[in-house]
């Protein structure tokens, strides 16, 4: 089953900027659609340990992680119907450089948007990381995002500090986890493939989190979550989180 | 005669020496790894051998490895204490200084994938083997004059052919295969392993303290766990993370920042497997802690604030407020990790 799921890994797992694809037949073009991702804070860029950013509830905040999955990729096409890339997700840590992954074998076609899942499915969310290579994204050790006592992976993971209405430092722990907290997140940006592989820029706006619809307010929130028994809060910093991601560009 | 009283003690200290070592014909090394693990991530380019391991592990013994010939790796890492220091909180070198920071324990390093050293500065473990050795606080010797005495030794010559095809002695030879012992060494089978597996029970102070591990502390929602899990995690029961957990507030050892330069790691240490906690005191990069129940009680109480400090034990520095039979449960618990088998396995040794 590891060897199984191992050599399942080399085909479809990304994060890792040259993967391995089946040799292309001489005639036959493989079309890459590859993902780069950005974070900002609002017009700020993103970047973790520093005190830059100010969330819309006026909390002056630093991140010392951000990291999440993304999963189910599908491409819209302009009759409204999907193309199901594949069964594969990324593991997303700007923080130690990972932040790219790609598709291969993308049909030609024009496109009006591109929807993915912020989380993982049932199945994987529940599978055994130790089935996984300690170089693989799902490892633990690879993302440390794995509660293994309970089973489960954490969605998102932020982590940092804020100054709270005293100006006192306060250390903050959000776990976005649980299968019914996984959402489909929609980005529309036209665009059309044909002969050449294109790179799709995908944002993540981090002030999100924290606003529309629902306004987080650190002095008044509880500090930690690890998404049970805390009062729907990772439900509402999930929900906030779905538009927080945009294609900037695709080119 | 030296020679006869070598090989006596090479034969003391290995025990199990293979009676005829043959070059050319390498012998995959058998690894023993446990089925709850995740696959073992072995370098492509230092596959383990029989003849690999076996040299390492003479290496890892081997006193000419420092400047006067009387200590080896093995002096400051222990089999009986996890491969620790034989419980001192730093070890003293050859020239009886002693260093900075608690030997660290040695098992299932193929899961350490973040680095060695308490700050992390090798990257990998055939350069991190290569450090004590020169380190004038530890064993003091150079590797130009470590390759030079091996050289001089046919026997060695004979092994090092053995393991690489020609009997050249080198640095990086060395490295590699220290790092093939070193990663031979594991540790999968503690009581926790065998409940796990469903051929063992904990006792009800076991069963509450490993409650207790794995909830975290957030009384606003009803929970009053010490929340450990989340930075040591299954399998290796730690997150290979460099971390500030509260010990200071001034720091006299700058800890991750001295590999990285970033002042955001100032304080921060690797944190260490649980594995085997129980005879890896004292605790903590400077063995500061002698006891589990001052580990504990650090967590409990005693978190100091500074502007690395993880945001999980922010979370945590106003106390979680264990009870003393609380604390005791997460002992038993903890006690449950160790691992005899490992401890007295042969063929460490």
């Amino acid at each position: 089953m590891k060897r199984l799921i191992f050599v399942f890994s080399i085909f479809f797992i990304f994060g890792c900027k040259d993967r391995t694809i089946d040799p292309p037949k001489p005639t036959e073009k493989i079309i890459a659609l590859n993902f780069v991702v950005n974070q900002v804070f609002d017009s700020l860029p993103f970047d973790y340990d520093v005190r830059n950013f100010v969330t819309e509830a006026g909390n002056p905040i630093l991140f010392s992680n951000l990291k999440y999955f993304l999963s189910d990729f599908r491409l819209v096409k302009t009759d409204g119907t999907e193309i199901i890339l594949d069964s594969s997700f990324a593991f997303v840590n700007l923080k130690t450089g990972r932040d790219t992954f790609s598709f291969s074998k993308i049909p030609a076609g024009n496109y009006t948007s591109i929807r993915f899942k912020l989380g993982l499915d049932s199945s994987v969310n529940h599978s055994d990381p130790n089935n996984y290579p300690v170089t693989h994204p799902l490892s633990p050790s690879v993302n440390q995002m794995h509660w293994g006592w309970a089973g489960g992976y954490v969605f998102m993971m932020l982590e940092g500090t804020i100054k709270d209405s005293s100006n006192t430092t306060r250390g903050y722990s959000y776990h976005l986890a649980n299968d019914e907290n996984l959402r489909t997140i929609e980005c529309s940006m036209p665009f059309s493939i044909d002969s050449t592989s294109k790179t799709v820029h995908l944002e993540f706006n981090a002030a999100e989190i924290f606003k529309n619809p629902y306004l987080h307010n650190f002095n008044r929130a509880l500090l930690t979550t690890h998404s049970s028994a805390d009062g729907g809060l990772a439900t509402k910093l999930i929900n906030n989180t779905t538009d927080a991601f945009r294609i900037s560009k695709i080119d | 005669m030296n020679r006869f009283y070598f090989f006596l003690l090479v034969s003391l200290l290995v025990g199990c020496r293979p009676n005829d070592i043959k070059t050319g014909a390498l012998e995959p090394y058998s690894l023993n790894w446990p089925n709850h693990f995740p696959p073992a991530p072995i370098p492509s380019d230092n596959a383990l051998t029989k003849q690999g391991v076996y040299l390492g592990k003479l290496l890892f013994f081997e006193k000419k490895m420092s400047a006067d010939g009387t200590q080896s790796c093995a002096s400051c890492h222990n089999q009986t204490f996890g491969f620790t220091d034989n419980g001192h909180p730093l070890s003293k070198g050859i020239l009886g200084l002693e260093g900075n920071r608690n030997s660290m324990p040695i098992f299932n390093l193929l899961l350490h994938n973040n680095g060695f050293f308490w700050d992390g500065r090798a990257k990998s473990l055939r350069e991190q083997s290569l450090k004590p050795i020169q380190d004038h606080l530890e064993m003091n010797e150079s590797l130009n004059n470590v390759v030079q005495k091996l050289s001089e030794d046919d026997y060695y010559k004979n092994l090092f052919a053995a393991a690489f095809g020609d009997p050249k002695i080198t640095e990086e030879r060395i490295g590699l295969a220290l790092e093939q012992y070193l990663f031979s060494i594991v540790s999968g089978d503690s009581k926790f392993d065998r409940v796990r597996a469903g051929i063992d029970s904990f006792t009800a102070s076991e069963k509450r303290g490993q409650l207790i591990f794995n909830t975290e502390y957030n009384p606003a929602s009803g929970k009053t766990g010490a929340d450990c899990f989340h930075c040591h995690s299954e399998a290796n029961f730690t997150n290979n993370q460099f971390l500030n957990n509260g010990l200071d507030s001034i720091f006299t050892d700058y800890g991750r920042e001295k590999a990285t330069g970033k002042s955001s790691d100032r304080g921060k240490f690797q944190t260490p497997s649980l594995r085997n906690v129980a005879v890896t005191a004292p605790y903590m990069h400077d063995g500061r802690f002698k006891t589990l129940l001052e580990v504990i009680n650090h967590y409990d109480h005693n978190i100091k604030e500074s502007s690395t400090l993880d945001p999980n034990m922010y979370s945590i520095k106003n106390g979680i407020h264990l009870t003393e039979p609380e604390k005791q449960d997460l002992i038993a618990f903890l006690k449950t990790l160790t691992d005899h088998t490992f401890l007295n396995n042969p063929n460490y040794r």
